[in-house]
């Protein structure tokens, strides 16, 4: 496959920014208003799990992707951006090739140095890259340009000869291709430098490693010095360089201190657009007075909702552009996925207002007032008529019925009839393990998936491609597909180690008790307008555990509800609260809301003397093996 | 690239200048000497820690009174013996044996680390041995991952592009979920899996069991059988896949199941390093209290590096 080709579209494939070209990504890329702050002439952190569209974002900054795009939108963002853009990925892969060069025969300092020379050489690489892309001779025509330049070949020999030299890189053409060549080479030459290392002597091996010419150049100064020779040259000596490092958090510890501490220093040709996840090791957190700090030297773009409705514009958004790849333009997607049931909106009796004698929701609060003896209490115990909901004041409404509307849904879905349940049995019974019909239809579409694209994306496209002769996707199928997507992101997330934790040493043990602690909370207890769904990582819990939920935190199995907006990196979970994110709502049974919140070692403590059997722990894959 | 050549073993020669196996829980550790009756200037079994001491003090046993010497598993051990027998430049050996069937993969890894490294004028051949297992179900909890990554540092692999996509490469086995989870971890643009066939149907039926989250959604032509007893063929046609995709892709392959597979895995590397990394997990699923009793086939490869 080639790298400007677009994967085939296969459940094994994911969708990745990381792997499309630019021209790719700006082909679906979508304008949001993180966008719009990311274009600014500012250093930016754009901070957020996996999948939540941050690489995309930062490539759409490249001459490439912003050439390629087209959309309504995409020449004003042109016109603004007067920085170019130098994309520099990383991932868990070459972060673990980095890491291991050289153990078992070198020495920690010379690893290390060999790590920062590779990395070093890859930024050099994107330099270069980005400068290729600037100059029109190695550009194909393309309808709009973006900061195009156009130099001869003496000067574009003599910007080379001048960071060839800064680099000390023999580079036998002078023209950027050949260095952009040449570096690339260097990568490799590193790795055949280090295995050589392993049978050398070793009195001599610090002056073999100081004769090598790739630890010489230093990150900052050695782009510095290549975008003022490249300007120069160009006569645009106040031209901009933004460097786009994706997933900062897998460079080089060393690197990633560089650009921290850069970040006030360096020259104001240079800004920096950094990829994070939410939670980051203790490097990332700045420890002098002097380090950048989020607010003051640069912005910071957080890329998860914290109330699902935020994220809703976003995925309609998407969700329209995917449609209109479908040739499906025209249609509404609420027609296609219906609406959901959460939304109050009544299929069956569209006639009828809402709350009113015969609406959804008063059949609803009528049939869990017989059938649910607790919930009747509450009902007795508010004196709510519940034969003249309809007449209540707007506000006495939605602090009395519309906020537990939620709850008596989901609880409804999994209970039995109170007359049911056999006393004195320890075990309380829910449903038998059907498909409640609850999490389907726009927005509840748009709140399982969490404003992710990447999920959106995948659990969309698969329930469009699934229609046959129908222009409807049924409930079933969308529930299906939902606990599909929940089942392999529990599966992902079951290899995380957890030794602190519950029995079974896993993170995903901490994550079902606290979905059964949930689920619990909303069906099986006694009703409650508010039941449990947030909890607060205590100061007493113990690393491994803090460190694993990081993990989930990063997955995106678990979201942060920040004090305040945008609040950057964590470094410590402790003492903050979080949810567990909706997409596992199908899976643990639990509602697609926040709710009250409880510390997770009283969860932990609580859930020991638990005995439910809940509808996850693998009775999901019976059933839709089944399905 | 490196010239490796890789041959079906039918016969195991019956002198070697080293010989080394792996002496854990299961009963089939002792089978290839028992019934192949091999014969070796030097032999070394390397020895873990598992549960079920006393099986496993038999095992040792048995090789002690083979005249094995017995290498602990821990502290490097094994990467020291390897050392050891590497810069042995006086006496280059021509012939090697190693029944990797309870050698831990780190070990394995370690062993085609070693044999890659070899520049001595004359290469020796090395033959590596297999004794496949009874059938036995999966067990119920294969409990905590502590580290998932590249399997040595040798085997982390280096990429002079880090642009370029990445492939992952799967062998399925008795692992739930791992695969799911490291297709989370490594995101790979691609996704290839090779399924075990040719055995117990009961074996084919619990792997699929187990990763049915995993291959329920797969589209088949990505999925590839390969055969138990033919290793040789299974090292084929993960070479030529490795070699189609390394042209825009970068590759990890994650050999989980029979360790003939993560043999042919290693081979594999070996041949294209440094551009294909091979990640395990650690520690290593290993059956707690069950016993792995050999079904009487044993399977080989003679590789020349």
């Amino acid at each position: 496959m080639s790298k400007n080709t677009e994967p085939a579209p296969s459940p094994f494939d994911s969708f990745n920014a990381r792997a499309l070209s630019p021209e790719i990504v700006a082909r679906r890329f979508i304008p949001s208003v993180h966008f719009e702050v990311l274009s600014r002439r500012a250093h930016t952190q754009v901070i957020g799990p996996r999948g939540s569209g941050k690489t995309s974002l930062l490539k759409m900054l490249q001459t490439a992707a912003l050439e390629a795009w087209d959309h309504p939108k995409a020449q004003g963002f042109r016109d603004k951006i007067d920085f170019t853009g130098v994309f520099v990925p990383t991932d868990v892969g070459w972060n673990e090739q980095l890491n291991s060069i050289g153990e078992g025969f070198l020495e920690e300092s010379h690893r290390k140095r060999l790590g920062d020379a590779a990395f070093i050489a890859h930024v050099h690489h994107a330099l270069v890259k980005a400068m290729v892309c600037r100059v029109s001779r190695y550009k194909q025509q393309s309808k709009y340009h973006h900061r195009r330049v156009t130099i001869s070949e003496k000067i574009e020999s003599h910007i080379v000869k001048g960071i060839a030299t800064a680099w000390n890189i023999e580079s036998s053409i002078p023209s950027l291709i050949s260095l952009k060549h040449s570096l690339r080479m260097r990568i490799a030459d590193i790795w055949t430098f280090a295995q050589a290392e392993e049978f050398l002597p070793l009195g001599q091996r610090q002056r073999r490693f100081h004769a090598q010419g790739f630890f010489k150049p230093e990150l900052m100064s050695s782009i510095a010095s290549a975008v003022e020779m490249f300007n120069d040259g160009i006569n645009d000596s106040e031209g901009r360089w933004a460097f786009l490092f994706d997933e900062l958090e897998l460079a080089p510890e060393r690197i990633i201190k560089q650009i921290r501490d850069s970040i006030r220093s360096i020259d104001d040709r240079i800004l920096f657009k950094l990829s994070l996840s939410p939670f980051s090791s203790q490097q990332l957190q700045a420890k002098s007075p002097l380090s950048a700090s989020s607010g003051n030297d640069f912005q910071t773009i957080q890329l998860w909702y914290t109330h699902k409705r935020e994220g809703y514009p976003f995925c309609s958004e998407l969700l329209k552009g995917m449609l209109q790849d479908k040739n499906l333009q025209e249609t509404d997607p609420e027609k296609i996925f219906g609406s959901s049931i959460f939304q109050g909106i009544d299929d069956e009796s569209d006639e009828i207002k809402p709350y009113e004698a015969g609406s959804f929701q008063h059949r609803l609060l009528v049939k869990m007032a017989k059938s649910d003896r607790s919930f009747k209490q509450y009902v007795e115990s508010r004196k709510i008529d519940l034969s003249r909901i309809g007449d209540l004041k707007e506000s006495n409404r939605a602090s009395l019925i519309r906020k537990i509307i939620p709850t008596l849904i989901v609880r409804e879905a999994y209970r039995t009839r109170d007359s049911l349940r056999k006393s004195g049995v320890k075990q309380l019974k829910i449903r038998s393990r059907k498909l409640p019909k609850i999490y389907s239809g726009i927005p509840s579409i748009y709140a399982l998936t969490e404003g992710n694209p990447r999920w959106l994306i995948g659990i969309a496209s698969n329930l469009l491609d699934a229609r046959i002769n129908s222009s409807k996707v049924s409930s079933t199928a969308q529930e299906t597909e939902f606990l599909l997507a929940a089942e392999r992101f529990i599966s992902m997330l079951r290899i995380i180690p957890c030794t602190d934790g519950p029995e079974g040493g896993r993170l995903t043990d901490v994550l079902d008790k606290i979905g059964e602690f949930i689920f619990k909370s909303v069906v099986l207890d006694e009703f409650s307008p508010q039941p449990y769904g947030e909890l607060s990582v205590d100061r007493s819990c113990p690393q491994s555990l803090v460190n694993a939920l990081g993990i989930a935190l990063n997955s995106g199995a678990i979201v942060y509800i920040p004090p305040n907006k945008n609040t950057g990196t964590i470094t410590d979970l402790r003492g903050k609260t979080f949810r567990l994110s909706y997409l596992l709502s199908p899976y643990y049974g639990i509602p697609i809301r926040k709710g009250e919140k409880i510390s997770l070692s009283r969860i932990m403590n609580l859930s020991q003397s638990l005995d439910i059997k809940s509808v996850s722990s693998g009775d999901w894959k019976q059933l839709l093996m089944r399905l | 690239m490196k010239n490796l050549k890789v041959k079906k073993l039918t016969v195991a020669s019956d002198k070697y200048d080293v010989l080394l196996a792996g002496a854990n829980n299961e009963s089939r550790a002792t089978f290839i000497d028992d019934v192949l009756a091999i014969k070796a200037k030097e032999k070394y079994c390397i020895e873990y820690e598992c549960p079920n001491n006393k099986r496993v003090d038999k095992i040792k046993l048995y090789f002690k009174t083979k005249k094995y010497r017995s290498v602990h598993s821990l502290k490097g051990n094994v990467r020291t013996l390897l050392g050891k027998l590497l810069k042995a430049t006086a006496t280059p050996l021509s012939r090697i044996c190693v029944d990797i069937t309870c050698l831990s993969r780190e070990d394995l890894g370690l062993v085609v680390e070693f044999c890659s490294k070899i520049k001595w004028s004359t290469k020796p051949e090395i033959h590596f041995v297999y004794s496949l297992a009874q059938y036995s179900p999966p067990p119920d909890d294969v409990g905590p991952i502590m580290h998932l990554g590249p399997i040595t540092p040798f085997f982390s692999g280096w990429s002079s592009d880090p642009t370029c996509p990445s492939s992952l490469v799967l062998g399925i086995g008795y692992e739930p979920d791992l695969a799911l989870g490291l297709m989370e971890r490594l995101e790979p643009s691609r996704t290839f899996a090779f399924r075990p066939t040719g055995h117990d149907h009961r074996y084919t039926k619990a792997i699929d069991e187990k990763n049915s989250a995993f291959l329920t959604p797969v589209p088949k032509a990505t999925v590839f059988d390969y055969n138990i007893l033919d290793p040789l063929g299974t090292y084929t046609k993960l070479e030529s896949l490795v070699y189609s995709e390394l042209r825009d892709n970068r590759v990890v392959i994650a050999p989980f199941g029979l360790k003939s597979m993560a043999l042919c895995s290693y081979l594999v590397a070996a041949r294209y390093l440094p551009q294909v990394a091979i990640w395990g997990i650690k520690p290593e699923i290993m059956q707690k209290t069950e016993d792995r009793l050999p079904s009487g086939k044993w399977v080989g490869l003679s590789v020349k590096m």
